[in-house]
């Protein structure tokens, strides 16, 4: 409804501009002077002519009178043509006063023509001007319309599809239905949670045959562990040399066993390090846009970055800042402050919230996989972000720093500055 | 404790290559000091220049601080850059860029008008200059066209002198030169620099270095190390030894 009226009034401006142009064009210069109001004029004068001291103008034009000498005899007002060279000059109608059959003067009828068109053109070019202006404005808005509308959305999904393909599913599009592009977005952010549920249903599946593994690897280890002590027990027990080095050979390969076991339950684990991380110089103009993508509840107020050229992936840098949001919006919920300071050879990115911190005896186990704090039951997770976000900026020669402050969590990004380390 | 003339905080420069960014000077922190001959060396394309161009107010850093006594030039405009360079900066490049329709004096005085407006006294000290670089009072009236390659860059040294600049900045100012020429002109510069002229320039000429107290090595937009050889006397086999074990130490 609002689309439409805005078209409509931005054709009736153009129309109007259209009309008044073709107006402009299609005006007659050539003025004919009435013809019936000159003949009464001359008439009313040849009638006067013996008395024109109590002559009146009877018509809405304007004229002098001049008696054959040139002498003015009557005008209808001042600065009208007052003699025959000026008239010519000017185009006016000059006719002869007939009295009794002879001429006795002229009469000389003002050309007001060039006025008239003057006056004319100077409303048109008013009118052109004001619907011009009303045009340009309508532009502007449509400019700031359509910035909001379409530009700004295709930059929000910009950074969407960048942070879909760095494997990130958690965030979602903001979107406004309301919008043009409302719909459109709408689907991506379907094919987001589609996404993401497929990928939780690969790790669910990838988590059970992890744990059939494991459990395997608990129940093969078990009579392992009896196998070596019954062996180990037997060699004490037995006083011959050959069947102690057979016991012997028991026990090495029990142990090997076991070995091989426990590198068969961690290599799953080690997968996670495939992730390539592939970190260049970064401007710190930068960091603003990506503290705000990664803040998408607009919690934290972003400072003032100082000036310098840091060594950083991107991509994972995102995920970091994405994971740390992530984690206080789950456990602390509140408000987040962040600063950004040089330390050293680093700029030091320090991102708090006041959700009161974590237990002193977890705080060193954060960042480990699978790990999560007391106060994660009910929350939904893996334990696996602080660890891979710890992997990624130590690939980043940077570092991750969870500590306790006073009033909540706080973990500082360490990303080292170009050319210093 | 020497006094800092000029000093950058984390000076980067960068330049957009066809959509990627290429940052040429990375985090430069520098401090120059009041009456030294600082050389910055480093291979081609290291950034020796466009640290040059920053340093003296030619062009102006992307990101990062620079200060020249209380004053950050870093943020100045076009306008007060050129203020700055005016009177504060002396240039000497590879190029001379003389007027060829001016006598050499006239050229001197045309740059030196543009700061001081007391002629005579301008004219004092450019014949004063003159003899100390060499130029004789005949030359000082011949036009560029008639003067050779080391005289011309001689006479580039005065006009980059006239106006008293606390820093001159040269760049390869031998580069275009044979190497008799070139050695006057150096010597010309350390002369200068004896009687306190703090001077900065450009190089990879290894003789040309030689002639600093402290080279700066620059190596992809990062200043890699520093020799200072101060201690060492001029022309002495030690300076030329103690450089050539600093530039391999860098990869020269």
């Amino acid at each position: 409804m609002k689309k439409s009226m805005f078209l409509i009034s931005f054709l009736l401006v153009f129309v109007i501009e259209i009309a008044a142009l073709a107006y402009f064009v299609a005006l007659d210069g050539d003025y004919w002077q009435d013809t019936v109001l000159v003949n009464e004029a001359v008439w009313s004068v040849q009638n006067d002519w013996y008395n024109m001291e109590n002559h009146q103008n009877h018509t809405n034009l304007d004229y002098i009178v001049l008696d054959l000498e040139g002498t003015v005899l009557f005008g209808t007002k001042r600065g009208l043509s007052e003699s025959i060279n000026m008239a010519v000059g000017h185009r006016d109608t000059i006719l002869d006063l007939v009295v009794d059959n002879s001429v006795v003067g002229k009469i000389i009828i003002f050309n007001d023509t060039a006025q008239i068109f003057e006056s004319q053109k100077q409303t048109i070019v008013m009118i052109l001007f004001a619907a011009m202006l009303v045009q340009c404005c309508f532009c502007i808005a449509y400019h700031f319309y359509l910035n909001r509308t379409i530009v700004r959305p295709f930059h929000k999904l910009k950074g969407f599809a960048e942070r879909i393909a760095g494997g990130n599913l958690d965030i979602p599009l903001e979107m406004d239905r309301q919008n043009l592009f409302g719909a459109f977005t709408e689907s991506f952010d379907i094919m987001r949670s589609e996404l993401k549920k497929a990928r939780e249903a690969e790790a669910a599946a990838n988590a059970s045959k992890k744990e059939l593994v494991a459990k395997i690897s608990h129940d093969i280890k078990t009579p392992v562990a009896s196998i070596k002590a019954a062996s180990e027990v037997g060699a004490a027990l037995t006083a011959n040399e050959k069947i102690r080095d057979n016991y012997g050979q028991i026990i090495r390969k029990a142990d090997q066993i076991n070995e091989l076991i426990t590198n068969l339950f961690t290599a799953t684990l080690e997968e996670l390090r495939q992730l390539p991380v592939s970190p260049d110089d970064m401007s710190s103009k930068e960091l603003p846009s990506l503290l705000e993508n990664a803040d998408y509840l607009h919690r934290a107020e972003i400072p003032v970055i100082p000036d310098c050229i840091f060594y950083a992936d991107r991509l994972r840098l995102q995920q970091v800042f994405d994971n740390i949001f992530a984690n206080s919006y789950k456990y602390a919920n509140t408000s987040i402050s962040i600063e950004a300071t040089f330390v050293n050879d680093y700029l030091s990115i320090s991102i708090e919230d006041y959700g009161g911190g974590v237990n002193r005896e977890e705080l060193p186990l954060l960042k480990e996989k699978f790990k999560r704090g007391i106060n994660a039951k009910n929350v939904e997770g893996a334990g696996l972000g602080l660890y891979i976000s710890d992997y990624f900026m130590e690939k980043m020669n940077g570092k991750l720093i969870l500590t306790n402050e006073g009033s909540g969590l706080r973990a500082t990004v360490l990303l080292s500055l170009s050319g210093r380390i | 404790m020497k006094k800092i003339l000029l000093k950058t905080e984390n000076l980067s420069k960068s330049f957009s290559n066809g959509g990627a960014m290429q940052h040429v000077l990375r985090n430069v922190d520098l401090e120059l000091y009041q009456g030294d001959f600082t050389v910055i060396m480093g291979a081609s394309g290291a950034g020796k220049s466009t640290l040059l161009y920053a340093l003296s107010g030619m062009d102006t850093p992307t990101l990062g601080k620079i200060t020249f006594g209380d004053q950050v030039i870093s943020d100045l405009n076009q306008d007060g850059l050129a203020v700055f360079r005016r009177e504060h900066c002396g240039f000497v490049f590879q190029q001379i860029y003389l007027i060829d329709t001016m006598s050499v004096m006239d050229n001197i005085l045309a740059a030196g008008l543009l700061v001081n407006k007391d002629k005579n006294a301008l004219v004092k000290r450019a014949e004063e200059l003159f003899e100390a670089v060499d130029i004789s009072k005949e030359m000082q009236k011949k036009f560029p066209t008639q003067i050779s390659g080391g005289e011309a860059q001689r006479v580039g040294i005065v006009r980059a002198l006239i106006n008293g600049p606390e820093i001159l900045f040269a760049d390869e100012p031998t580069g275009a030169l044979n190497s008799k020429t070139g050695i006057d002109v150096l010597d010309t510069l350390t002369r200068f620099n004896d009687q306190g002229q703090s001077v900065v320039m450009v190089t990879h000429d290894m003789r040309s270095a030689r002639r600093g107290n402290r080279i700066l090595y620059l190596k992809d937009g990062v200043i890699l190390g520093e020799c200072n050889l101060g201690k060492y006397v001029h022309g002495d086999s030690s300076r030329h030894e103690k450089l050539s074990a600093f530039l391999l130490e860098m990869g020269w």
